[in-house]
């Protein structure tokens, strides 16, 4: 039967068949096969095909299906055919078959109902994910990977705290079986909210992402984020402080958005503010807003997607990637930034794109459940991405000043994935029902009444009149912003290298740490290479901490 | 040329003159339309262009006064 087979391990082994394969082969095999996958997720249904009872409470469930699953693998499919397709003639193949993996092991970590498979598919995602950045061979790349794969492999170890936790106090290890009350549940939240890009660790999103090669970030805005509001979706679902998180998160996304200069660091944050969104509507948690929030992850991974391909293509094809450099370009790239401007309708929810018939939900949850305030906030959030995403990115990159670039379109193959994409947005936007019959609970909710299209207009456009009438406080300026990354990039390192340097000169750097902690460990951290610095080093240890909490917890019951 | 046609002034004006009737036309609407708030305070003529209005100058200041505080050089993390 091919329903039995797991979809998100064959899509690992082509990643890794890929290589062996090369050449053209090896590129037909990236696109055909989550095409091909499409199917098969399709025709998969309800229900869980493997168990196994390990001692004991614990049983393994790595592939149990239902319409939350089915939707996310649906989405995961089709982001990883256009990402393929999107890259497969211009990228390395290292990135195409990490993407493949990465990929892969999000469906993974969709099917798994137990914790244990869960965090293996995790650790998966993370690494593959730091492959894709270091696909893009630069050095501001290389260390920008160092980082990423540090606070993952960090977020993995407080997951793996929580799992432990929950182990030792004899609790059952399902992912629907989670909750607050438990010191291992607060651990586990956390794991999934830092995967979620939320405070206070967002800032590896824009870090990170944006370093990647012009077709990476399109592949890596899709699934880590996604797969934690899905974790989220089923682990949590009405926990209050999703609902805060959610707002910092949206608002965060749009200040700093609107401070950014660069085009794909804009985007990066417009992922943690539409991340923001989906986690209000967990946080609410009624079936409208749990609805709401799984509709909005597929929405959102299409129209992203498609934002960050008509990015990339401007970055392929004049090598730049800031504001300041750019303008004018809708002259010679006219089909570009015309999915450019298609996807920035759609993330701002503009009636007949496919925002508008997620978003919307969310919206309507926090009304039918009498949250003024969340309610205001939320409406507030969907003017200031039209201003943030909607009209900036469009604006700076495609019109405004004339840069004098000429650049041609990109090549077919990236034309098209934009075309497809672009098409889904819009026709999601046009018939809702293509995607209300795949959400979880059954939907009543109609998003074209005469009140809800106008309500909607009046918010945006004027919004737009605010964004022009404003355009000289808009000015781009070479600059970045500072974040909580800051701590770790800066602060630590300055005040690690001062106190060596006070004990011991320059060159000797952790020296005085290995003194003082008189351990081989770190000693032996101190004389590690690596880009990762002192910093890098120093998560090293708090891991290898964890890992003895773990012990302790396990082994101490 | 498409290129000259949309950096022409003429052009730019006529945009302009496009999009303010269309602003005009979203609020007039209301009259054929009436919009029901289910909150109280969002139950007048024009609320919800004015609140998208207000919402945006609102964040765009903040930005620029949290700005002040936060940029730094675009490459100050370069070694």
């Amino acid at each position: 039967m091919s329903s039995a087979l797991h979809p998100g391990l064959l899509l690992m082994l082509a990643g890794a068949l890929l290589p062996v394969l090369g050449g053209r082969a090896g590129r037909v095999l990236a696109v055909l096969a989550p095409l091909l996958l499409l199917p098969l997720i399709l025709l998969l249904e309800d229900g869980s095909r493997m168990h196994w009872q390990l001692s004991g409470l614990f049983a393994l469930e790595p592939f149990r299906v239902d319409a939350l699953a089915r939707l996310f693998l649906i989405v995961f499919a089709i982001a990883a055919f256009a990402g393929a397709l999107f890259a497969c003639r211009g990228a390395r193949r290292v990135e195409l078959s990490a993407s493949s993996i990465y990929a892969g092991a999000a469906m993974g970590a969709v099917l798994a109902a137990d914790l244990i498979t869960l965090f293996v598919f995790w650790e998966c995602m993370a690494l593959a994910a730091t492959v894709v950045i270091w696909a893009n061979p630069s050095p501001r790349a290389w260390r920008a990977g160092m980082r990423y794969v540090l606070i993952h492999l960090l977020g993995g170890v407080v997951l793996m705290l929580g799992i432990a936790s929950h182990a030792a106090q004899g609790l059952g290890l399902g992912v629907q079986d989670l909750s607050l009350d438990t010191a291992g549940g607060w651990f586990i939240l956390c794991g999934f909210l830092l995967s979620a890009g939320a405070p206070p660790l967002s800032a590896w999103v824009a870090d990170a992402y944006p370093e990647a090669s012009f077709s990476g970030m399109v592949v890596l805005s899709a699934f880590t984020t996604k797969t934690a509001v899905y974790v989220l979706l089923r682990g949590f679902p009405g926990t209050e402080l999703l609902i805060w998180a959610g707002l910092i998160m949206i608002f965060y996304g749009i200040i700093y958005a609107l401070l950014e200069n660069d085009m794909r660091r804009i985007l990066a944050y417009s992922i943690v503010n539409q991340v923001g969104f989906m986690l209000c509507g967990i946080g609410i948690g009624t079936s409208m807003a749990l609805n709401g929030a799984a509709a909005h992850a597929f929405t959102h991974i299409i129209y992203k997607a498609l934002l960050l391909m008509s990015a990339g293509s401007v970055l392929l094809m004049t090598g730049r990637r800031k504001c300041t450099d750019l303008g004018g370009l809708v002259q010679s790239m006219p089909f570009t930034a015309l999915c450019g401007i298609i996807g920035g309708l759609a993330i701002s929810s503009f009636p007949l794109t496919s925002g508008f018939i997620s978003k919307s939900m969310v919206t309507q949850a926090s009304m039918d459940e009498q949250m003024l305030w969340i309610w205001l906030a939320l409406q507030a959030a969907s003017a200031g991405v039209f201003l943030h995403a909607g009209i900036k990115f469009p604006w700076f990159v495609f019109f405004q000043k004339d840069s004098g670039l000429r650049p041609s379109e990109p090549p077919w193959n990236m034309c098209l994935a934009m075309g497809l994409l672009a098409f889904s947005c819009l026709a999601l936007g046009v018939a809702p029902g293509v995607l209300y019959q795949w959400l979880p609970y059954p939907v009543h909710y109609e998003p074209y009444t005469a009140e809800h299209v106008l309500a909607q207009l009046q918010l945006l456009l004027f919004a737009g009149l605010a964004f022009f009438l404003m355009l000289p406080w808009m000015k781009r300026t070479l600059t970045i912003s500072l974040d909580i990354d800051w701590l770790y990039r800066r602060a630590l390192p300055s005040s690690l290298r001062y106190m060596a340097g006070l004990a011991a000169g320059p060159g000797q750097r952790l020296r005085l740490l290995a003194q003082a902690g008189g351990t081989g460990t770190a000693r032996m951290l101190a004389r590690l290479p690596g880009p990762g610095g002192i910093s890098g080093n120093l998560t090293i240890l708090l891991v290898l901490f964890a890992l003895c909490l773990i012990g302790y917890l396990l082994l101490g019951r | 040329m498409q290129a000259q046609f949309l950096y022409r002034p003429g052009v730019i004006r006529a945009i302009a003159r496009a999009g303010g009737v269309l602003l005009a036309a979203v609020v007039l609407a209301e009259w054929p339309w009436p919009l029901h708030s289910y909150f109280a305070v969002m139950d007048f003529p024009a609320s919800h262009a004015l609140y998208g209005f207000v919402s945006c100058l609102g964040l765009i200041t903040v930005a620029r006064w949290l700005g002040k505080l936060i940029k730094r050089p675009d490459d100050y993390y370069d070694e």
